[in-house]
């Protein structure tokens, strides 16, 4: 009867392995550790100008061809790791770790490890991902799920990355799904994203892996084996001599870089523009009669893939602070026994909800202060409602333009009584924090404040960021560009990230989702590339229609573009080009 | 009464025993012992996956060598041993041209990894067809016992057969149940076909060689994401006379939902747009 026991042992034995899924633990290398592809990926990079077989559109090729290698020597970005989109096809060792939940015995993350990026975690236990103002990551956040026998990953919320380490972009509304299958000894990686800012179409790589046959790496260091753990942090350091806050990047059209590539593999220049065409087979027979054909248009703005849950929603950011969306313009909330503070109050029509939600967040505590970052109305609408508790008034703080700027519109706040200062600072200390008031002079208005919660590690960054629109300066209000670039440089002065270029101080910007460093750099980036660009055009005597005409930005419209609203796109250039133009 | 329930999970396991002996029985071929095995499916019944239809290559990877001819002499990342470097440097497509083998480039172990479509359709129930437009090639994976030629061809002779990925276990095939449908239990499996009997031929259109001796060993499979079809293709070439270890790639290909895009051309190398020397 034993026997039987055993028959059936390894009868069922196979099945359940099926349910348990597949085990891809262990440490992974590409054949021949280098690979038998790709080798330029895998070796010292590709060079600039290689955007072959890339689904890029318009924007993705002028993207690339602007891109500097110099990039990396900046503070913000020296740390950068390779981002999901790219981890798999570098030269790394792939160590596959499981992760088990030890209560219900069920394998509850995968965690991946290439040498040169950072460790991805897939997540298997159904939790859905995160809302869309969260914070996007290098790595991004995946879950996953088992189709048969191969474990299919879906990737959200990366940041701005690449595909190949030249400069090939890809934006934070990209997605990820890649299959993870094993065959026989072999295991091979089938990733595909998706980018519709600046694809013409989904990308496609399939990446093959044997188990290592030398001894597995040291999991966080990149080059030691068996020597033991080694504490692995980076941090910026002063490599060049560049200005502060120079932001490399070549004009259109300027980039050297891009004819060497061409003489060198006989690759005609139009054929490294030609974007998505170039990975199908017609692509052979154009490259021998010359023929071209145009890369897809760059799209004025892409929408993000899932609207913003509507009505007020909150999250805990850090510390003692809370985000709170859906009021106007986002409200910041910070909590602690003293009470609650609030740096701005969206607009008056959701100020009830905004108290609500706070109520729930801080029960009965009162709000003692009310910050306003500058003065517009989805910004301190509320503050007749949340600074008017029935039984404390809480002192509105705000640098003193915002108090005129109200008198002077005639909004319900500017009868409020305000605290208000003019030099360039004030601090309180609320909550067992200090609390660091930061005018900012002459950047989205004249009354801009930054708020900094020295304790919990947050800025609030009001009207100098706005991740769903290019940055916004008026200046009818007192803003200006180079005010505005002087702010997002100095919140970066102020950020600190925590490993690999990301996380740490988190930065709550005016509307749209959580930023760190990274991403305020990536932003103040975009500014400055956009600002040299049309500078140039001016010193080169282009009107506004000829700098309009030349899209200026392109590149980036994609993911902040509008062609409707208050502040579209063409607004955005035609401010910048009067402000650099002298008011021409 | 303890006695009576310790026998229940035996008699579960004779069952079980009982239907694998059945799924056995399953395997026979035909004129097998007669009982209760059900009729041997075809491999086309069999099928893990739908690979049928039209396929074009996305040639995303390895571009340089693979949408335009590199130079000669350049065999970047493929590990040839000295012998095949010395056949790699000699390449010549003039010759192989006038000597009626250009169609080198075109041999198995090199064909998926071009830029061309596929058309995949059944030759019949237990062979599969692989067409290429460019090159106007044909393969046949043949499941069951097909016999090998005597002759030897650019695309050799492939023996192919259905498989789970390592882990799987299909008991409801062992079980000899019927072919799944796409909607209760779409098949997640791949097709492994090893191919034989090949002539010498290039695995890249600039010459890199491979000998009748290689073997070729690949892995179809399926997927989906953002509304397109792919199929993946993993190949492992073996080839004592020419490589230090096999040379793993793996390729792609998107569906097309017809064939308006079919367009067969005769094997053909363009030349290379750079020279090896001073170039690349």
């Amino acid at each position: 009867m034993k026997r039987l026991d055993l028959l059936v042992a390894l009868a069922l034995g196979p099945a359940s392995l099926a349910s348990a899924q597949v085990d891809f633990t262990g440490a992974w290398d590409h054949p021949g550790l280098f690979g038998h592809e790709d080798f330029n990926d895998r070796g010292a990079g590709p060079e600039i100008g290689d955007y072959m077989g890339l689904p890029l559109n318009e924007a993705g090729i002028r993207k690339a061809e602007t891109y500097s290698g110099s990039w990396l020597s900046v503070p913000e970005h020296q740390c950068t790791p390779h981002p999901a989109a790219y981890q798999m096809w570098g030269p790394n060792t792939l160590i596959v770790t499981t992760e088990y939940d030890r209560v219900q015995r069920v394998a509850k993350a995968i965690r991946l490890d290439g040498t040169f990026g950072i460790d991805r975690i897939v997540w298997l236990d159904g939790r859905p991902h995160p809302p869309p103002e969260a914070l996007h990551t290098f790595e991004g956040f995946s879950t996953g799920h088992w189709e048969g026998d191969t474990l299919v990953v879906e990737t959200t919320h990366m940041k701005p990355g690449w595909l190949r380490r030249n400069g090939t972009p890809t934006s934070e509304r990209a997605r990820m799904i890649e299959y993870f299958t094993r065959f026989d000894d072999y295991l091979l990686v089938t990733t595909i994203v998706d980018d519709p800012v600046y694809f013409s179409e989904p990308f496609i790589r399939t990446t093959e892996y044997l188990p290592t046959v030398r001894p597995a790496p040291v999991l966080g260091d990149p080059f030691t084996r068996n020597d033991g753990p080694i504490f692995y942090k980076c941090f910026p350091a002063e490599e060049t001599t560049a200005e502060k806050y120079y932001v490399p990047h070549h004009l259109p059209g300027e980039n050297p870089l891009l004819d060497e590539f061409s003489q060198k593999y006989s690759i005609p220049r139009w054929a490294m523009s030609a974007g998505g065409v170039t990975m199908y087979p017609e692509f052979a027979t154009r490259l021998e009669t010359g023929r071209s054909r145009g890369v897809a248009p760059a799209p004025a703005n892409v929408p993000p893939r899932e609207a913003p849950p509507q009505g007020i929603r909150s999250m805990h950011v850090k510390g003692k602070v809370w985000a709170i969306f859906g009021a106007g313009g986002n409200v910041t909330v910070q909590i602690g026994d003293e009470g609650v503070l609030v740096v701005d109050t969206g607009t008056s029509e959701m100020a009830e909800s905004v108290r609500e939600e706070i109520r729930r967040l801080a029960g009965d505590k009162p709000i003692r202060y009310v910050i306003n970052t500058h003065f517009h109305a989805d910004h301190t609408g509320g503050n007749v409602v949340l600074a008017s508790e029935p039984h404390q008034q809480a002192a509105i703080l705000a640098h003193e333009n915002v108090a005129l700027r109200l008198v002077e519109s005639g909004s319900d706040a500017g009868n409020l009584i305000m605290d208000t200062f003019y030099g360039e600072s004030k601090a309180i200390y609320f909550n067992g924090e200090p609390i660091e008031i930061i005018h900012v002079p002459s950047a989205h208005t004249d009354g801009d404040s930054l708020v900094f919660f020295r304790g919990s590690d947050v800025v609030s960054a009001g009207g100098v960021i706005s991740t769903t629109s290019f940055p916004s300066f008026i200046a009818n209000h007192g803003g200006s560009v180079e005010g505005l670039l002087a702010a997002l440089n100095r919140i970066l002065d102020i950020t600190v990230a925590e490993t690999r270029g990301q996380g740490g101080t988190i930065v709550i910007p005016g509307h749209g989702r959580l930023y760190d460093e990274a991403d305020v750099a990536e932003y103040r980036d975009m500014l400055t590339i956009i600002r040299d660009r049309i500078r140039h055009a001016i010193d080169n005597g282009a009107s506004l229609a000829e700098v309009k005409r030349s899209r200026p930005a392109l590149d980036y419209a994609g993911v902040f573009g509008a062609s409707t609203g208050p502040w579209t796109t063409d607004a955005f250039i035609e401010a910048i080009y009067r402000e650099l133009s002298g008011g021409r | 009464m303890r006695r009576h329930s310790a026998a229940r999970p035996h008699a579960a396991a004779l069952s079980v025993v009982l239907l694998i002996a059945s799924a056995s029985a399953d395997a026979q071929p035909p004129g097998g012992p007669p009982g209760f095995a059900p009729p041997q499916r075809s491999a086309r019944e069999s099928a893990q996956v739908d690979l049928t239809g039209y396929w074009v290559a996305l040639v995303t990877e390895d571009w340089l060598w693979r949408m335009v001819t590199a130079p000669r002499g350049d065999v970047t990342s493929v590990p040839l041993n000295p012998a095949g470097r010395r056949v790699a440097a000699e390449w010549d497509p003039e010759r192989d041209a006038a000597s009626g083998e250009a169609c080198r480039p075109f041999g198995a172990p090199g064909l998926m990894r071009l830029p061309l479509r596929l058309h995949i359709t059944w030759q019949d129930d237990n062979t599969l067809k692989i067409e290429t437009d460019a090159g106007q090639q044909t393969r046949l994976f043949h499941f069951g016992d097909a016999t090998p030629p005597e002759e030897k061809t650019w695309q050799g002779f492939t023996k192919a057969e259905w498989t789970r990925p390592v882990g799987g276990f299909d008991l409801r095939a062992l079980m000899g149940g019927g072919p799944r449908t796409p909607a209760e239990d779409p098949p997640k499996g791949s097709l492994k076909a090893v191919t034989t009997h090949l002539r010498a031929g290039y695995l890249r259109k600039n010459g890199v060689p491979y000998s009748e001796n290689a073997t070729l060993t690949e892995y179809f499979s399926r997927v989906s994401a953002f509304g397109n079809d792919y199929l993946t293709v993993l190949s492992i070439v073996h080839d004592p006379t020419y490589l230090t270890s096999d040379f793993v790639t793996s390729s792609h290909f998107k569906r097309e939902p017809d064939g308006s895009n079919w367009n067969p051309s005769p094997c053909r190398t363009a030349p290379p747009l750079a020279e090896a020397e001073g170039g690349r």
